[in-house]
């Protein structure tokens, strides 16, 4: 099967600065410097704060991403109405809209995702995000902890996926009931969404291996990539299923190692979260780098250098068994342009020399 | 004051005519009728979908001088949240009234999508909080909770969506609901709360609405009936410290004269056999609403003009498209003389629909809107009819 790479959509602001505080994009931090007075800006006193996301999944779509991610994240936009606007304004890429079972009943997610669906043409996935950290699951309602978040994130697949394609569905649950559900037709039209799943745990691969056709993996813990990997596959093999596996990484590529260095070394020191002669002790190989958490990403690998070696980075995770690459970086628009043109492609003929 | 006039937006196809029945637009029409449908040049899926449909309607009440429209949900329909959030960006002053019911999304989570979709439309977004039917529809959605319970978790529910917006942090202990330091982000925080529809005629949801409804939302009824269930509704929030507005959905079958549109009645009910004359809609509901549309509604009869209960007001529409009972049959101007009469009554704002949502979009919002003279007694009552001068109604 061949790799996919998707995109992530900013869902707290955007910009090219290091501090977040900074970010200028989305209308997210207001009273940030604009042109002076003097100069004629009819937007002054108006937002529209969907045109900025629009401009990151457009970037996206025009520049050959297979996908975007919207990301569930409790302080930012909502993922479902941002994934909503995504996918009526696209035509070619997928939608992955994250979000966690605590938001909605499963019945009621198989409803709006059937209008999903059927607005994105066939175009949309899932993401649930099981493993919410505690206080940010209390402070949206959520307490539900530890394996628990598991058992309930299985009901809740379970009676979505059934209710899509069964009438008179019945279900008795410790989370959820239904009685004689089903969604008819032509709501039910398309496929259900695919699920991309994350975690490396032995309880997150063994739901991955249940649940997901896509499990995102630990870029982090190099050393247990392989073994997780493996374990994911023979747990799959064990319930009759496929799963793919991936990561998500963030991304700073430049046509050459030295450019990519300066304006992750420049990020750095905007952030006050190291210096320049801290990059060499934090790469890891050609092309990959550790330290990206300090640049405000999520995870602390990513993908630093020329685009030939993050080509080559990605080449070697995808020998060993890794098809899915969920990337990020920003502004989020000039480098969905810039890596959907200029490092996508030779991934493409990556793919088309192994073939 | 403004008053508010939506449009009702079809959520699950449409029908042409009210003269055949039928289901015949978008992509939910039944095979083999002449219809608007996908694949219509080629045979095969042209990637036409309902959404399409749906955004010609909007435009069609956005361009006709409507402020919004409603967006139902049933099991059988598309889901308001994600068709709002879809045609957003095709609407520049369309207020997406969305039907939702408290116990399918979690109100942190409806305030999160809420404001988000205000981000995405500039501000536009209204709520129609149902509290569901009952009976088989509710286990539909999983829902057993039971029908005075299920207003007291509406409560808790608004007081949760209305915390979370307003307090930083907001924490809540409830019976259905419980938060800890809640806190919307700043710019989600920073939009305006949706106004509330409220839909429902119980004493427990009378309760529940009194607190929190901008709006109490029902179908249309004899008037002197409204009248008392207005009554009833204002002492109730007198007793709370709250006034409240009153809105009215209201089907219309509106022509250019009174005998062409009971003709458009006459040919639809032409198609009718008298078993399913005899049926009533919304039996297996235990909704008070439809009950008292059951009692109020005349003995069920085969002559179409029987149902005619006062001037221009008819309680046979269920019988010709999936619905509410009652609606207007007029003219232009008896109809618009009606909603006059409503706005007398306490009517506040108005849910209009007719069948082909489109086309009668166009036609209302043309021919009987600027006919409307505000808030009039009904002609029977001299005293106030010269004294009150008519309300303006705000440009679009």
């Amino acid at each position: 099967m061949s790799a996919e790479f998707l995109w992530t959509v900013p869902v707290r602001g955007d910009g090219r600065r290091a501090r977040h505080d900074e970010w200028n994009r989305g209308d997210w931090h207001p009273g940030l410097p604009t042109s002076p007075a003097w100069v004629r800006d009819d937007r002054r006193g108006r937002s529209d704060p969907f045109e900025h996301i629009l401009s990151v999944v457009k970037a996206a779509e025009h520049s050959g991403f297979d996908g975007l991610l919207v990301p569930y994240d409790t302080e930012g936009e909502e993922s479902i109405i941002v994934a909503s606007v995504a996918a009526r304004a696209t035509r070619w890429v997928r939608t992955v809209v994250e979000f966690s079972p605590s938001v909605t009943t499963p019945v009621y997610a198989a409803k709006f995702t059937a209008t999903l669906q059927r607005v994105a043409r066939g175009r949309l996935d899932w993401k649930i995000a099981v493993e919410l950290d505690e206080a940010a699951a209390a402070s949206v309602g959520d307490h539900v902890v530890g394996t628990d978040r598991f058992e309930r994130a299985g009901e809740f697949l379970t009676i979505a996926r059934a209710v899509w394609r069964e009438q008179g569905f019945d279900f008795d649950g410790r989370y959820y009931a239904v009685d004689s559900g089903g969604l008819g037709e032509p709501l039910n039209m398309h496929e259900f969404p695919r699920v991309v799943l994350d975690g490396a745990s032995p309880d997150a691969l063994s739901f991955g291996a249940e649940h997901a056709d896509i499990q995102l993996l630990d870029a982090a813990d190099d050393g247990a990539l392989d073994a997780s990997l493996a374990e994911l596959q023979r747990l799959a093999r064990t319930a009759g299923r496929q799963v793919r596996a991936g990561l998500a990484l963030p991304v700073i590529a430049r046509e050459d190692e030295s450019e990519a260095i300066d304006r992750a070394a420049r990020l750095l020191e905007e952030r006050g979260s190291g210096r320049r002669a801290d990059l060499a002790d934090l790469r890891l190989a050609a092309g990959l780098s550790t330290g990206f958490d300090r640049l405000g990403f999520a995870s602390p690998v990513g993908l630093l250098g020329s685009y030939e070696q993050v080509e080559a980075a990605i080449d070697a995770y995808q020998r060993r068994g890794l098809e899915v690459f969920v990337l990020d970086g920003f502004p989020h628009t000039e480098e969905a342009y810039r890596i959907g043109q200029l490092l996508l492609p030779r991934l493409a003929a990556l793919a088309a020399a192994v073939a | 004051m403004a008053v508010d006039i939506y449009w009702r937006i079809g959520m699950h196809g449409d029908q042409q005519s009210l003269r055949r029945p039928g289901n015949d637009r978008g992509d939910f029409a039944l095979a083999g009728t002449p219809s608007i449908t996908p694949g219509l040049r080629s045979g095969r899926d042209d990637e036409y979908r309902y959404v399409d449909h749906a955004a010609e309607v909007v435009r069609a009440a956005e361009l006709s001088g409507f402020c919004g429209g409603l967006l139902p949900s049933f099991p059988f329909t598309e889901e308001p949240w994600t068709l709002s959030a879809a045609l957003a960006r095709e609407t520049k002053t369309f207020r997406f009234m969305i039907a939702f019911q408290p116990g399918f999304l979690h109100p942190i989570q409806a305030a999160r999508m809420s404001a988000s979709l205000q981000r995405a439309t500039g501000g536009r977004v209204v709520y129609n909080i149902i509290s569901g039917g009952g009976g088989p529809a509710q286990l539909w959605w999983g829902d057993r909770v039971e029908h005075d319970d299920r207003y007291a978790r509406t409560s808790e529910f608004l007081e949760v969506l209305k915390g979370a917006w307003r307090d930083k942090p907001f924490s809540y202990d409830g019976r259905f609901f419980q938060v800890e330091d809640a806190a919307l982000p700043a710019p989600l925080a920073a939009q305006p709360s949706p106004e509330i529809y409220f839909s429902g005629s119980s004493p427990a949801a009378i309760d529940a609405a009194g607190r929190h409804a901008d709006y109490y939302l029902s179908w249309l009824e004899p008037f002197e009936s409204l009248r008392e269930k207005f009554d009833s509704v204002r002492q109730a929030c007198e007793r709370i410290g709250r006034t409240p507005r009153f809105a009215l959905r209201i089907d219309v079958m509106a022509r250019k004269t009174e005998e062409a549109a009971w003709e458009e009645i006459r040919r639809g009910w032409e198609h009718l056999d008298p078993a399913t004359l005899a049926q009533t809609a919304g039996q297996q509901s235990d909704s008070v609403g439809a009950a008292r549309s059951r009692r109020l509604r005349p003995q069920a009869t085969p002559e179409y003009r029987d149902l005619e209960v006062s001037p221009n007001v008819w309680s046979g529409f269920a019988h010709l498209r999936p619905g509410p009972a009652w609606g207007l049959v007029g003219s232009y101007e008896q109809v618009a003389e009606r909603l006059d009469e409503l706005m007398g009554l306490g009517a506040d704002a108005f849910i209009l629909a007719g069948n082909p949502h489109l086309e009668e979009a166009y036609r209302v919002g043309e021919e009987v809107l600027p006919l409307l003279r505000g808030r009039t007694s009904p002609s029977t009552n001299d005293n106030e009819a010269a004294s009150t001068p008519p309300r303006q109604l705000t440009a679009v």
